[in-house]
């Protein structure tokens, strides 16, 4: 296999060109699919995904990657590197991550961001605003399910 | 390779990022199910899809599975004064492989149950906590209480039978097979499709749950084998009955276990010795509790059927600043302990 065949380019949809090992890409099965269908070259065009955000994926990818014996740090070091990877993220990044991981079909990217997201939302207004949701309860509604549960408020 | 006539490209908000209007249902199921129940109960009303996904069944199965790789114990105890039952639950304790080694877990606060005279005779069943009041000599009530959405439902009078899942949806009545007292017995189990109960001294009753009816298995022959101060467990899915003698002077637990439910064998019985510190515990206190946790022990605040006995802490169980936001004395008593105790989210 020539050098060049290792390498490939991902391209954000704003146009932003990442050039990762091949190794690195193929964890997401999405790319994997569009490599082994041979429809399109060395690079690959991600629709759903912005520079700002892949560049994160390719940061987990290259962390999780097996390359040629490189990469096999102790399943101890990696969660410690994933537990710092979505730590400091804001609520918006990570729901961004959430999609690229669902978009690119990487499984444990997926389940990270979901168990962060899951962890750090703490209020009923976070979701609404990070996770685009509208409430469609009356205010009567709303009061009515918050009264019925008033322990569940409590911290 | 430049595209010029591409449009610019979608879902961008005007500071550039990409921000999708929907997040796909899958995900939002995905992220829900990893939610510890509390956060559930808060978030129903975020929206109406979310309320409808909360008290949906795939959530509570989903919900279930996750319990189950990290089983509970329930604890609770009567306060005279206020009425009150308070229900606590902790992580079981892990045996890490050093049999002797102590430990400490910490109890969260359930949910109390008030203005009610019910007795819990008999260990959750999935979650579910059975209660009943004894209103008088004639008739009682039952209610089911579910700890983890801290909801109670008072249950018709009669003996019923619903068979989930079955096309015709309604209770049927059935027949009492014993008119013979139930004993305070505590463990009730259910091992491959039967419910076993003691009636009176010396036998068990045996429902099947598909023919629906009840056998007698006589008991182990053993002094004190079924009594108040005995428990029925389910040992590696075999019968099993454990009891620690309060006014014999061994200070031994021993353990029956029915080798064939036809035969109604109690072969063998295990002894364990029960160190003498313990004896003031187990007798005065009373609190015997009776199961078995996920390590393969029975539990009788931790005795190990391996032949060895551990001790096991649990912090938080009304403590001093409980009994001050809950202006309880320390007059509380029928400290009950079920190991086992799965999560629930069922709602009634």
């Amino acid at each position: 296999m020539s050098k060049s065949e290792k390498k490939i380019v991902l391209k954000s949809l704003d146009n932003e060109a990442f050039e990762v090992e091949k190794a690195v890409a193929l964890q997401s099965q999405t790319i994997w699919v569009m490599c082994e269908d041979k429809c399109v070259g060395n690079e690959i065009p991600l629709e759903n995904v912005t520079g700002q955000i892949l560049a994160k994926v390719i940061d987990y990818c290259k962390k999780h990657a097996v390359v040629d014996g490189d990469g096999d740090e102790s399943s101890e070091e990696l969660k410690n590197w994933d537990t710092e990877f979505t730590k400091n993220m804001d609520q918006s990044t990570l729901f961004n991550m959430i999609l690229a991981a669902n978009y690119l079909n990487i499984k444990s990217l997926l389940n990270l961001t979901c168990q962060a997201v899951a962890d750090k939302t703490k209020t009923i207004d976070e979701f609404h605003t990070f996770l685009n949701i509208e409430n469609n309860f009356t205010p009567e509604e709303e009061a009515q399910i918050c009264q019925e549960n008033l322990w569940a408020f409590d911290d | 390779m430049e595209d010029s006539q591409a449009s610019p490209p979608r879902n961008l908000n005007q500071a550039g990022n990409y921000s999708p209007k929907f997040i796909p249902f899958e995900l939002t199921f995905d992220i829900l199910s990893r939610l510890p129940a509390k956060s559930l109960i808060r978030f129903q009303s975020v929206s109406k899809l979310w309320f409808s996904i909360i008290h949906s069944k795939d959530l509570a199965d989903s919900f279930m599975s996750r319990s189950k790789t990290r089983p509970r114990i329930l604890l609770t105890f009567k306060h005279f004064d206020s009425r009150k039952r308070f229900i606590f639950s902790a992580p079981e304790h892990n045996n890490n492989n050093d049999n002797n080694s102590s430990s400490t877990v910490i109890a969260r606060h359930d949910m109390t149950i008030s203005d009610l005279d019910y007795y819990i005779r008999s260990r959750p069943v999935n979650g579910l906590v059975c209660c009943t009041r004894k209103l008088d000599s004639s008739s009682s009530s039952i209610a089911v209480c579910n700890p983890t959405t801290r909801q109670i439902i008072k249950l018709p009078d009669e003996h019923f039978v619903f068979t989930l899942g079955s096309r015709q949806k309604k209770w049927r009545k059935i027949k009492p097979a014993t008119r013979d007292p139930y004993r305070c017995m505590k463990g009730d189990v259910c091992i491959d499709g039967a419910v076993y109960y003691a009636v009176g001294y010396t036998r068990l009753a045996r429902f099947d749950v598909r023919s629906e009816r009840v056998v007698f298995v006589k008991g182990p022959e053993g002094h004190n084998a079924v009594s108040c101060s005995s428990a029925i467990i389910d040992y590696q899915g075999r019968l099993a009955c454990v009891s620690f003698d309060f006014y014999c002077s061994r200070d031994t637990t021993a353990l029956w276990i029915l080798q064939d439910a036809e035969k109604q064998e109690w072969p063998s019985v295990t002894t364990c010795d029960v160190p003498c510190e313990w004896r003031d515990l187990l007798t005065k206190e009373r609190a015997l509790c009776a199961g078995e946790i996920h390590t393969n022990e029975a539990m009788f605040v931790s005795v190990c059927l391996k032949g060895s006995i551990r001790r096991a802490e649990i912090d938080g169980i009304a403590d001093y600043e409980f009994r001050r936001i809950h202006g309880i004395g320390k007059r509380d008593r029928e400290m009950l302990c079920f190991p086992g105790h799965l999560e629930n989210l069922i709602f009634f």
